[in-house]
């Protein structure tokens, strides 16, 4: 919980706002103390991508799961007990040795919150936003990912009301793997597309 | 709106920088804006409030300060609060007066659904004008308020690759205060090559878009 706003006095010009904003909220009774702990304690301790590399295993392990995930990315995900606010629709795309997807909000920073988590500041950030649509290879050359001459490549702007995950191929050398190691393969860059799960990597 | 928040495909911008083992917040403050902002409802125009920010300092700001201004000008312009009320806890918090404190359950519990899986409303609207396979031109006319068209695609051909359930359009919704207009929406595929002049290999570009902003 990030209760310590109570006892420290804002210092930055942004704490200060906050701290403003909380004040004329919570007079108006527009909202609660508890309910902004409980929605911070949510996203730092529960939803996460975590979340996506469960899914993204189970896929790999039990191909009625993968259809049903690629058929209705929320309706998959509720199965663990994930949706809500900007995972209300999802769709999951999969890459494919012919194909590879990865995942853009160039108008804002969508995202799909209930399996991703808070997106990582250079998702938000306009060196990304702006270049992956137009020059995806040298984004993700720029991340590690070289992908084979002749993979096709696909990128998915989310500029409405579904958000995008990908499901990334099962790395070779995994067979004998679990469900619960093969998430831990399974990173958040895996899963927008800009890096491919490696057996032996650990997911941080 | 022609701002600086519609970045697809602008150049310039320099190298995609990253951070190891990033937190959700980086600061408290933030995660008191996210939390506020997901706990609360202050009015219908949340992205609308970020792009009227002004491009320099839409550019020069992080996520979470958009966020911050948005709520503060959403607020009080959907009748919220006032700007005075802002202007007066700003000058109290600032002479060391704390945050009051309100504990309520039932706000919990209301923030709390809406980080669960629940139902969507359905919506009823006209039939989907465009079809699995058609092809398609994304309207070349920019619209002065909110928009989910990214100015990179105007006047670009397409192909409907899915035909999704009406949804209340959002550039109406955000630009009009809140007002739902249901309407059939697409995912459009793109070729790079019909939106830039680019060398080397080429890709596709799939968006979500509604009708509004497509022609036959």
């Amino acid at each position: 919980m990030s209760g310590s706003h109570h006892h420290r006095r804002p210092q930055t010009p942004q704490e200060l706002r906050t701290a403003a904003l909380e004040t004329v909220l919570i007079e108006r009774g527009l909202v609660s103390t508890d309910a902004i702990d409980a929605v911070v304690d949510r996203f730092e301790n529960e939803i996460g991508p975590r979340n996506g590399a469960r899914m993204v295993a189970r896929a790999w392990v039990d191909p009625a799961y993968r259809e049903r995930l690629l058929a209705d990315g929320a309706a998959a995900a509720a199965e663990f007990g994930y949706g809500g606010m900007e995972g209300e629709q999802i769709r999951c795309v999969e890459n494919t040795p012919e194909m590879h997807n990865v995942v853009v909000c160039t108008l804002c920073s969508c995202y799909p919150w209930p399996i991703l988590g808070i997106p990582p500041v250079w998702y938000k950030s306009p060196p990304y936003r702006s270049r992956v649509v137009r020059e995806p290879r040298a984004v993700l050359a720029e991340f590690g990912l070289e992908l084979p001459d002749g993979t096709e490549l696909r990128v998915w702007d989310s500029s409405a009301d579904l958000r995008y995950i990908v499901l990334p191929m099962r790395p070779e050398g995994t067979d004998g793997m679990s469900e619960d190691e093969l998430a831990g393969l399974v990173t958040r860059d895996c899963m927008i597309g800009v890096a491919v799960p490696r057996a032996g990597a650990v997911a941080a | 709106m022609d701002g600086a928040h519609d970045l697809g495909g602008k150049q310039g911008f320099g190298p995609i920088v990253r951070e190891q083992n990033e937190p959700p917040f980086h600061e408290p403050w933030e995660g008191r804006v996210h939390g506020m902002n997901l706990a609360s409802d202050v009015g219908p125009a949340f992205r609308w409030s970020i792009e009227r920010m002004g491009a320099i300092e839409y550019l020069t700001t992080s996520y979470y300060e958009h966020w911050l201004a948005s709520m503060e000008r959403n607020g009080v312009e959907s009748g919220a609060f006032t700007q005075e009320e802002l202007d007066a806890a700003a000058a109290g918090v600032a002479a060391g007066e704390p945050v009051p404190v309100r504990v309520d359950a039932e706000t919990v519990a209301t923030a709390l659904r809406r980080l669960s899986p629940h139902d969507e409303a359905g919506f009823e609207a006209p039939p989907p004008r465009f079809s699995l396979g058609d092809r398609v031109t994304v309207a070349r006319r920019a619209s002065p308020g909110h928009s989910r068209c990214p100015a990179y695609l105007r006047g670009a051909p397409g192909v409907i690759e899915s035909v999704h359930a009406p949804r209340p359009i959002l550039d109406v919704y955000e630009t009009e205060g809140g007002r739902i207009v249901p309407q059939a929406w697409y995912t459009v595929g793109f070729r790079s090559t019909d939106l830039w002049d680019d060398p080397g290999p080429a890709h596709e570009v799939f968006v979500d878009l509604w009708e509004t902003h497509l022609e036959g």
